[in-house]
Formats: structure tokens, sequence, C-alpha cells
């Protein structure tokens, strides 16, 4: 079968490899910052496509560097979306094709977690990034980033010890 | 229950998967976004050089319209100013003067000099 043109391009099949490579860290940050598959899958499109404009290869950025991307599509798409709300009535929400994970057991302790430690959580264990890429990517000082993630295993252990004992 | 044990139950967590229809949207978008981008290139080219187009031009018809008035027909018309400026002034389309010729500048020679104090 013969293959397009943009199928060959080297840049093309480095971020389709990167793609594979890091579904489920880009999808875990993306409904991390969404709450919405539909509103996550868009925030993906768009930070793909804002790297994809600057012609940088996957090997040519810090590890956490699409997380940080995402992060900021997110801050402009709810800017945008406080504009367009303020002028719009929303829409009903569909919980139908919602395929956030449910909250059950352990994800019921990692629901207690503040956003921001939630987010240090999913990008150390679900991006497999390092403390020091979270907070590349974030842009909040090392020292904040390991405290937050100090603070969630606490709280994690915390809320796992509490949930055993009431099983008990 | 240890860091170590929390942490390996977090990276056994079963993170959410990315669909299979995002993910082919996706590689589908990156697809498309990198074909596209030297039709963009190419867009932003043109446009410059329109720009640079519609500036010369403009900058041409604005000195047109403006060096007649902007010049001195008296000093070009002086028996001894250099033959490259009359050649500029009275010659060459862009800067044709629309109100003094070569004609009319030097019969009127004689009113401008005394006028404007310009002896030849």
């Amino acid at each position: 079968m013969r293959m397009g043109r943009s199928e060959h391009n080297p840049l093309t099949l480095a971020w389709e490899s990167a793609l594979c490579l890091h579904r489920r860290g880009w999808w875990s940050y993306a409904l991390h910052l969404c709450h919405d598959p539909d509103d996550a899958e868009d925030l993906l499109h768009d930070a793909l496509t804002s790297i994809l404009e600057r012609n940088i290869l996957p090997d040519e950025v810090a590890p956490g560097y699409v997380y940080r991307v995402m992060r900021n599509a997110r801050i402009s798409r709810g800017r945008r979306e406080k504009t367009r709300r303020a002028h719009a009535p929303r829409l009903a929400p569909h919980s139908e094709r919602c395929t956030t994970p449910d909250v059950r057991g352990f994800d019921v302790a990692l629901a207690s977690l503040t956003d921001d430690q939630r987010e240090v959580i999913t990008l150390k264990h679900a991006g497999g990034l390092t403390l020091e890429q979270i907070a590349l990517a974030t842009g909040r000082p090392l020292g904040t980033v390991a405290g937050q993630h100090r603070r969630a295993i606490e709280s994690l252990r915390t809320a796992l010890m509490n949930r055993e004992e009431s099983e008990v | 229950m240890t860091d170590e044990h929390l942490d390996s139950m977090l990276d056994g967590h079963a993170w959410p998967e990315m669909p299979e229809g995002v993910s082919a949207r996706l590689r589908a978008r990156i697809a498309r976004e990198r074909a596209r981008t030297p039709r963009r290139w190419f867009a932003l080219a043109a446009m410059l050089l329109l720009g640079l187009g519609v500036g010369v031009v403009g900058g041409l018809a604005v000195g047109r319209a403006e060096t007649p008035s902007g010049l001195d027909p008296s000093l070009i018309a002086h028996p001894e100013a250099p033959a490259r400026t009359k050649r500029l002034f009275f010659d060459t389309p862009v800067f044709a003067s629309r109100t003094h010729t070569r004609e009319s500048v030097s019969t009127d020679w004689g009113t401008l000099r005394t006028s404007q104090g310009v002896e030849p």
C-alpha cells in the first residue's frame, strides 16, 4: 500500500510514536485538567497543534513539555470558556458518554486529595515524570511540588488506613 | 503502609486509558497538521510579498504625488543643476511633475529667478 507523504515525515512519525508511548499519561492528565473526556480530547488536539506548529521533535524537548503545553492550553481554553459562558447559556452535560473512571476504592482516596496534589500524583504515576520534571511542567518550585507529593502520599495513607479500619 | 507500597499501588493503579477513537483522531491530526504546515509558510510568504508590493507601489504613488510640490522646480531648472536630477524629475514617469515640464520651467525661468532670488 502506498503511504501518503506526511506519513513518511520524521516529525509525524516521532510524534505518533510519542503518542503511543505516553497516551495513558497524556490522557490521564488531560482528564485531570478537564474532568470531561470530550474537553480532554479537544485539549490534546489544541496542545498537539500548538507543538506541531513549532516543528520540534519529541527528543528536542523536556519530558514534561507536552504536559506544560496542555496546562497552558487549558488555561487559555478556560479564559475563552469564561468569555463564552458570559454570553451564552451552558449546554446540558452529557454524562452518558463520559468515561471518567469510577470513584471507588482507591479512587475515593485519590478524590480526597486537593487539585494540586492530584495533579502531582497524576503526573508522577500516570505520566512517569520525576518531581523536577513536574516542577518544570507545572511552573511551580521544586520544593512546593515535593511538599505537595509528600502531603498527597500522607493523605492517601490516612484515607486507605481509615477505609481498612472501617471495613474491619 | 510504607511509601514504597503506596508508590507501587499508585504505579499499578488503573489510570484511565485513552480510547482508541481519541488516539486515532489524534494521529490523524498529527498527520494533517504536518501536511498543512508548508502551506502555512507559503501563505505567510505570499502575504509578506503582497504587503511589500503594496508598500512599494503606495510609496511610489505618494512620492509622485508629493514630489512636484516638494521640489523647487527653479533649482531643478538651474543651468548648473545635475543632469541626472533633471532626468529624474522630468523624464521618470513615477516622479515626473504634473505641474512643471522642461518647457514650462524653462519658459518661466526668468520669473522664478527673480521671485525666488536664484541666480543662474
